[in-house]
């Protein structure tokens, strides 16, 4: 009796193992597909969409997407490719480190695989951003455009009557920040309700800045992408960045608060602006504690017609040291203008960077609205960010200075030692 | 046979401690011996031309300003604030116990926990210690958005995390002091005062020693509050040498400056080290005379 138990345990545990190994076996006749990109805390679910509807079209394929949060992502693919890892196949590309990663030897160019018309099919300032060397390297997955929400509840309470009819009217940030101030001394003279002028979604990031001064008709670097003397430290550069640090003195805006607690205080009523984009508008159609407006990008008053608005977003690469570079190609394809794209754009809701879906959504009347001024900005007031190798260094150093614009700094002095911090960093690329 | 048997017993406390230096070969001596190597590499070749990149580097002095600037008020006024903190938990009195867990329960808590809780402690919008201030009458402050005030909101930081501990050792210290030492001396007519100067200082440097270099080497190696909450800034008036060497390898990819500057740092914790050990290290053992019997 005790030998047929023990007899009928092992054959059992041997039954077991062997499914188990031919379930393995089974697995791993796919071919696993590393993609990492950045997302963390907002593109869960979209992602998992993507990933669902490329397996079930690709059943040979086992498709592994890894999500960082945006600062993190950087360091683990410095981390990662610097040390040749073969871990990913397929890598999220900031728009502007484009010209960096291919420098770098991080990733390779995706001309095989994307003809020139097909390369056409971008938008301009996506196209331009995917392209270092005469070599197409990223493609764009999508595009960006920033909005300005208000809050219309506060603007009643102060008895501001401002609603403007066209969608596409175009504020002016002198506007903006008359209206903060007096909403301020309406609705909360003694600050008691924390409630205050502008938000803003990327705080002193060169995405937020940039565009300020590019109105002003000024540029982030020079055309050879390392020149920044005469070009970072300019009048229209210390205007723009005087009128930057006045929201923080006047408290039109506040010091101390990061990126990212700028969107709840805006969802929970506590700013009159908010400065971000069409991803905001499923928080704010959620809430119901204030009634809210939208804007396109401001401009400076006696500029409307050099208005510059943030724009770009994130493309895709192939890993230089991937395993699966043909598949990779493949993939970055049906994600950037494939069926994956279309996906994507569903569950994201963020601005495609093609040609045909914005035409799309410009002659459709039943788009969303939110979609038609995210592409009317896009096309007609997006500047892309500046193209060189440097990005990573030029960011750091900027996002730095413009914080300390907003802290109090002398806009003047903060672009000087930026400017004499570039040219030191970017001495190595000489 | 029972002179193999000794023999083989001699290897015994060797192969016991192996494990633990082989570790500390493989994740601590070696990367800081390839580290040092690397700094002397530039484009792939053997140079000092990393060392003279960073010497014409404006923002390598400033940070190295930042780091010594830090360390010379933060060491010694948490190696005091220890220092009392033990002299007064290593007093006999009902409840003590309470205090010594009171005191040490920061160190308990991470230093990323503890930086963000600080951060949003010290907001200067809505922070609870502006509450407080404004409670009593005293101006909202910018604490860490100024440029005068961010290194010292730093310093408090590290010090409100870091003194519970460096007080565990210097207790530890007291506690192994000679009780009849106190007797004589109460008996001599000694006040508090004399006691501590002349029994309790001498007797407890080799703690303070230990303390000294251990608390002066974390601090050198200060990180954590700068990445997480002030990213060098207000105008890099926190931007010590970790931080920069940080920006330097993983954001510019400036692996070679970053190595430097971690040298520069190791040898300037190196240096401090040393000074320290023959300031305050046993003078008799080195044949220089001392305190005698």
């Amino acid at each position: 009796m005790k030998k047929t138990v023990a007899l009928t345990l092992v054959l059992l545990l041997c039954l077991t193992s062997l499914l188990t190994t031919t379930v393995a076996f089974a697995d791993s006749a796919k071919t696993r597909l590393n993609v990492i990109t950045a997302g963390g805390g907002f593109w869960e679910t979209p992602m998992a969409a993507v990933e669902q509807a490329y397996e079930a079209s690709h059943p040979d394929v086992d498709l592994n997407i890894e999500i960082y949060g945006y600062e993190q992502l950087f360091q683990v693919i410095e981390v990662k490719l610097a040390a040749q890892s073969d871990e990913y196949d397929v890598i999220a590309v900031d728009c502007p480190l484009v010209a960096a990663y291919t420098e770098r030897g991080y990733i390779v160019p995706l001309d095989d695989s994307f003809t020139k018309d097909e390369q056409d099919q971008f938008i301009g300032a996506s196209l331009k951003a995917s392209i270092w060397k005469d070599k197409f390297m990223a493609a764009p997955m999508e595009t960006s455009a920033n909005l300005m929400f208000y809050n219309k509840t506060l603007l009643k309470d102060a008895g501001i009557d401002f609603a403007p009819e066209d969608p596409f009217y175009q504020p002016t940030w002198e506007e903006l920040a008359d209206m903060s101030k007096r909403v301020i001394e309406t609705n909360d003279p003694d600050g008691s309700k924390g409630i205050f002028g502008i938000s803003f979604e990327q705080v002193s990031r060169p995405y937020t800045i940039l565009p300020l001064a590019n109105t002003l008709g000024e540029k982030g670097i020079g055309d050879d992408g390392f020149t920044v003397d005469g070009v970072l430290n300019t009048e229209g550069w210390v205007k723009a960045l005087t009128f930057y640090g006045d929201l923080f003195k006047d408290k039109v805006s506040l010091r101390g608060i990061k990126s990212e607690e700028f969107s709840p205080l805006f969802f929970a009523g506590k700013a009159l602006f908010h400065q971000g984009g069409p991803w905001n508008i499923y928080s704010l159609a959620a809430q119901d504690a204030f009634e809210y407006g939208m804007l396109i990008s401001p401009t400076f008053k006696g500029h409307e017609d050099t208005t510059a608005s943030a724009t770009g977003s994130w493309h895709l690469g192939i890993s230089a040291f991937g395993k699966n570079q043909q598949l990779a190609a493949e993939f970055i394809k049906w994600m950037t203008m494939g069926e994956g794209h279309e996906v994507w754009i569903c569950e994201s809701h963020d601005v495609p960077a093609l040609k045909a879906d914005m035409e799309k959504i410009v002659n459709d009347p039943n788009a969303d609205l939110v979609y038609k001024m995210s592409v009317y900005s896009a096309l007609n007031t997006g500047y892309p960010r500046p193209v060189t190798p440097a990005y990573s260094e030029f960011e750091t150093v900027t996002s730095a200075a413009f914080e300390d614009v907003r802290n109090g700094a002398d806009p003047k002095q903060a672009l000087d030692d930026a400017v004499m911090q570039l040219n030191t960093l970017f001495k190595k690329y000489k | 046979m029972g002179e193999i048997f000794q023999k083989r017993k001699r290897w015994i406390p060797f192969l016991c401690i192996a494990p633990a230096f082989v570790m500390i070969l493989l994740f601590k001596l070696g990367p800081i011996a390839s580290t040092v190597a690397e700094s002397f590499l530039h484009r792939g070749q053997l140079s000092v031309q990393n060392y003279l990149n960073i010497g014409e580097d404006p923002m390598f002095w400033n940070s190295l300003w930042v780091t010594f600037k830090f360390n010379l008020v933060t060491t010694p006024v948490q190696i005091l604030l220890a220092l009392g903190m033990a002299l007064l938990v290593n007093e006999k009195v009902r409840g003590v116990a309470l205090f010594r867990t009171v005191y040490y329960l920061p160190v308990t808590i991470s230093m990323t926990i503890a930086t963000l809780v600080w951060g949003l402690m010290l907001n200067p919008n809505n922070g609870l210690v502006n509450g407080i201030l404004a409670a009593i009458g005293i101006p909202v402050q910018p604490f860490l958005t100024s440029n005068n005030q961010a290194l010292w909101c730093v310093a408090t930081i590290a010090t409100w995390k870091g003194v519970g501990f460096w007080m565990m050792f210097l207790l530890a210290g007291l506690q192994n002091i000679n009780a009849e030492l106190y007797e004589a001396a109460r008996v001599d007519g000694a006040n508090w005062l004399r006691t501590t100067a002349s029994i309790t200082l001498p007797l407890l440097k080799p703690s303070m020693l230990y303390v000294t270099v251990a608390d002066t080497t974390a601090n050198l190696l200060m990180f954590a509050p700068m990445y997480m909450i002030t990213k060098g800034g207000p105008m890099s008036s926190t931007n010590v040498i970790m931080y920069e060497a940080y920006k330097s390898t993983f954001l510019y990819v400036d692996r070679e400056r970053g190595m430097a500057m971690v040298t520069v740092l190791l040898a300037l914790i190196a240096v401090v080290v040393i000074l320290q050990f023959w300031a305050m290290g046993d003078r008799e053992r080195r044949g220089k005379g001392g305190v005698r019997g």
